[in-house]
């Protein structure tokens, strides 16, 4: 799409030409520690179901581990570690895997996998734990889960992630983006569009070919849509209904055709 | 007592209230007189000391021009915005323009910061809870209207800071008050908190269970509170004085507050007895020098056709919030009514009709939300609590692109924390920084969005245009407050550079703020280490 949104208006200033390659995959960016880690596993993942390597998977041990700051701190540096590994895991992993549910879970599966991961990873359970580093890693984690869970539970933005990450670019399509809002717009433009016509001649003539093909009267309705066409020659819509409509007559034809031939 | 202790405040607009947490339990704290609420009122005495609360509003006639009150509706706003201009209009006290068009209250040959003003109301707050515990506090969540945007939050935040606070976390209003009704009661509901305030509307959609608080939608208006209530009943004061007698109280700024003040106490009276008498003696004298009185009559029917447009406008929100949460008014379990103003019979039934529920009796909706804050600051200072709260960000973040268009990044009522990354890449040959802008708001077209600030990347790798790629990383952090991070992944280097949107004050300005705030001797109070040097 050419809509191009550029990081600048003013012509003097440096201007930062954005998004580009809009839905792109965003390669993992928070800065800082998760990146070491992070790198073997950009691989495309042909992992399983759930690929559950680690330890103690999130949320498995919900009331035992985690929550606990007593039990976290002694534990720092293999805490560390655990978190560093569970972040890696995360990048190859698709949301469904990161709240640790099937593919089909329904929204109250999915509200209760957040609910759970909560409970182990809010940043608000480890407010007091003295050790920053850690408590970075823990809000990376979170912070990856309340994605996760805001596109799940969104139906539109499930539907078309799913659809993404079934696709060949799974790899890339890990993290959702958001359609850009002026293509969206664009989209929704060209459809209501295609609706209701951009011109008046051409919505009169297809009104009364959707009329015709609705008493079946074939020709009368090729003949209405094609005006339509002639009208709005790039209306998807008007030449689909047509084609219809050509369909059947072709249909009617044959059928004739058969009947008058002698056997 | 515990040696750590975190208090709760509702940083009002008109009114402040604090809380503290007291065997498990929240608990609003007295000041000496045993007032509930102070008022967020600052008024600057002549002896340069400062009186703050209740006493101060007693000033808001006397001393006009060196009180400051309703600083709320003022902070983390620019300059050129219409909030400030209105509030030019009718506030007694100087505002003046400061550096990067913020707002600065110009008092006695003296410029404030707005977060300096809100510091010493926090201040205030601050030797009250610890005249009251008789143990320093030095801690605090501090609460803010749901639909604050990034500035107010930084702006509040930098108040605590001034204050001498460690300000543990912003949380919401609404979810506060959520938070004082629902907590261990093991409840399974959606509720609506209503919240009028002095100066903000406010309303949130939430789930609440055992130990999780999810805000499901929140929505509100910035422009619309309990002032404007005030505002009508004196227009109407005004207009009916103008058509007596030829005399327009507006014009007199003296007048304006004692019409202000008999607003205040009218609307107020309404509520309580359906009726209001007001009477302002000696609110201004005629070209003949005779002084004149202000007389009038209030009936309730006649206030609710005043008001009757302000609240419908609340459920214009009520509608968006519904609509971003999935729901209709049916699917609301209880109704929670938050801020004075919601004790208005007409806002009460209002809300009534719309929700088809009676509003929960029981809540004092001018505590409720401190105390909330009290168990926020509670459970964050408790190892493995076991609440928590997931909050959504109120607004949409936007980046700035050609042509004074925005390209949304994260979508509003999206749970926080959260972060998300775009790409960006360079426009010219050997272009060495990028500027981004960023915004908060709904509109694609960036002068209806409010800027939430402008920040230049540099230091990455010099190249040819479209050939680096800097990664640009949004995140909204538990506070609800953005930072902005760059990185330039194309050499592998992680070159990044974090940026908190500032407020408008710089480090310096908040350092040398709260040394001010420190030596700011506030009046009626005792302050403990002169005790001694007092002469016997």
């Amino acid at each position: 799409m050419a809509i191009p949104p550029k990081g600048s208006g003013k012509p003097p200033k440096p201007a930062a030409k954005p998004p580009t390659l809009s839905p792109a995959a965003p390669p993992r960016s928070v800065p800082g520690k998760a990146s070491p880690a992070a790198e073997p596993s950009a691989t495309p993942p042909p992992l399983p179901r759930m690929p559950t390597v680690d330890p103690t998977p999130a949320g498995a041990r919900p009331a035992t581990r985690p929550p606990s700051i007593e039990a976290v701190r002694p534990a720092a540096p293999t805490e560390g570690a655990r978190l560093d590994a569970l972040l890696a895991e995360m990048e190859a992993q698709d949301y469904f895997q990161i709240l640790k549910v099937q593919k089909g879970a329904s929204p109250a599966e999915i509200k209760r996998a957040f609910y759970k991961g909560s409970r182990a990873y809010h940043p608000d359970r480890y407010y007091q734990l003295p050790d920053l580093e850690l408590k970075e890693k823990i809000n990376l984690v979170y912070k990856r889960m309340t994605e996760a869970y805001f596109v799940l539970r969104d139906d539109a933005k499930r539907t078309r992630y799913v659809a993404e990450i079934e696709g060949p670019e799974r790899a890339k399509k890990l993290r959702f983006t958001e359609a850009s809002e002026t293509e969206t717009k664009i989209a929704a433009k060209k459809q209501a569009e295609e609706e209701i016509g951009t011109t008046p001649k051409g919505r009169q003539f297809y009104a009364a070919g959707i009329a015709e093909i609705e008493a079946q009267r074939w020709s009368a309705a090729e003949r209405s849509l094609k005006m339509a066409v002639t009208y709005e020659p790039s209306n998807a819509r008007y030449k689909e209904k047509l084609a219809e409509a050509q369909q059947k007559i072709y249909e009617e034809m044959k059928q004739k055709g058969e009947a008058f031939k002698i056997k | 007592m515990a040696d750590n202790i975190a208090i709760g405040i509702d940083l009002g607009t008109s009114y402040s209230c604090a809380a503290v947490v007291q065997d498990g339990l929240p608990m609003v704290i007295p000041n000496e007189w045993g007032d509930l609420t102070h008022a967020s009122v600052v008024s600057f005495l002549e002896n340069d000391s400062v009186l703050v609360g209740n006493n101060a509003k007693k000033n808001i006639i006397t001393n006009s021009e060196c009180t400051v009150y309703s600083a709320k509706r003022l902070i983390g706003r620019y300059y050129f915005s219409d909030e400030v201009k209105k509030a030019q209009a009718v506030m007694p006290y100087q505002i003046v323009e400061g550096e990067n068009n913020s707002v600065r209250i110009l008092v006695r040959d003296r410029k404030y910061s707005l977060p300096e003003i809100s510091a010493l109301v926090l201040k205030e707050v601050k030797e009250i809870a610890e005249t009251y515990l008789g143990q320093p506090v030095k801690q605090a969540v501090v609460t803010v209207p749901a639909y604050f945007n990034d500035n107010q939050r930084q702006a509040t935040k930098d108040a605590g800071r001034i204050a001498g606070l460690e300000v543990l976390r912003i949380i919401n209003e609404p979810t506060a008050a959520a938070l004082a009704y629902g907590f261990g009661k093991a409840l399974n509901q959606k509720i609506v908190v209503y919240d009028l305030g002095g100066g903000t509307f406010d309303i949130s959609i939430l789930e609440i269970g055992k130990e999780v608080f999810e805000v499901l939608a929140t929505a509100g208006d910035t422009y619309l509170g309990g002032d404007d209530f005030d505002d009508r009943i004196m227009s109407w004061l005004a207009e009916d004085f103008l058509a007596k007698t030829g005399l327009d109280l507006r014009e007199n700024k003296y007048c304006l507050q004692m019409l202000k003040d008999a607003g205040e106490r009218a609307k107020i009276d309404v509520g309580q007895n359906g009726t209001a008498d007001i009477f302002c003696g000696g609110i201004c004298q005629d070209p003949q020098g005779k002084v004149m009185d202000l007389r009038a009559t209030l009936k309730e029917e006649q206030f609710n056709k005043m008001v009757g447009d302000l609240v419908q406008r609340t459920f214009k929100v009520c509608d968006e919030a519904l609509q971003s949460a999935r729901m209709t008014a049916s699917d609301i379990d209880a109704v929670i009514l938050v801020g004075g103003p919601t004790r208005l019979p007409v806002v009460r039934n209002g809300v009534k009709h719309y929700f088809q529920k009676e509003p929960l009796e029981g809540i004092n909706p001018d505590q409720v939300v401190a105390m909330g804050a009290a168990l926020q600051a509670n459970t964050l200072l408790s190892a493995g609590a076991d609440t928590f709260l997931v909050d959504v960000t109120p607004l949409s973040l936007r980046v700035g692109t050609v042509g004074g268009y925005t390209e949304r990044i994260i979508e509003k009522n999206t749970p926080i924390p959260i972060d998300k990354s775009k790409s960006f890449t360079t426009s010219r040959d050997g272009q060495e920084k990028v500027k981004i802008r960023v915004y908060q708001g709904e509109s694609n077209k960036a002068e209806e969005c409010e800027m939430l600030g402008e920040f230049e990347f540099s230091g990455f790798r010099v190249g040819y245009r479209g050939e680096v790629k800097i990664d640009v990383t949004f995140e909204i952090n538990t506070d609800g407050i953005v930072k902005v991070s760059a990185t330039d992944l194309a050499t592998g280097k992680k070159t990044s550079t974090t940026i908190s949107l500032s407020s408008g004050l710089s480090e310096a300005d908040i350092q040398r703020s709260i040394q001010s705030n420190q030596a700011t001797q506030l009046a009626g109070h005792a302050d403990p280490s002169s005790l001694p040097a007092l002469p016997g």
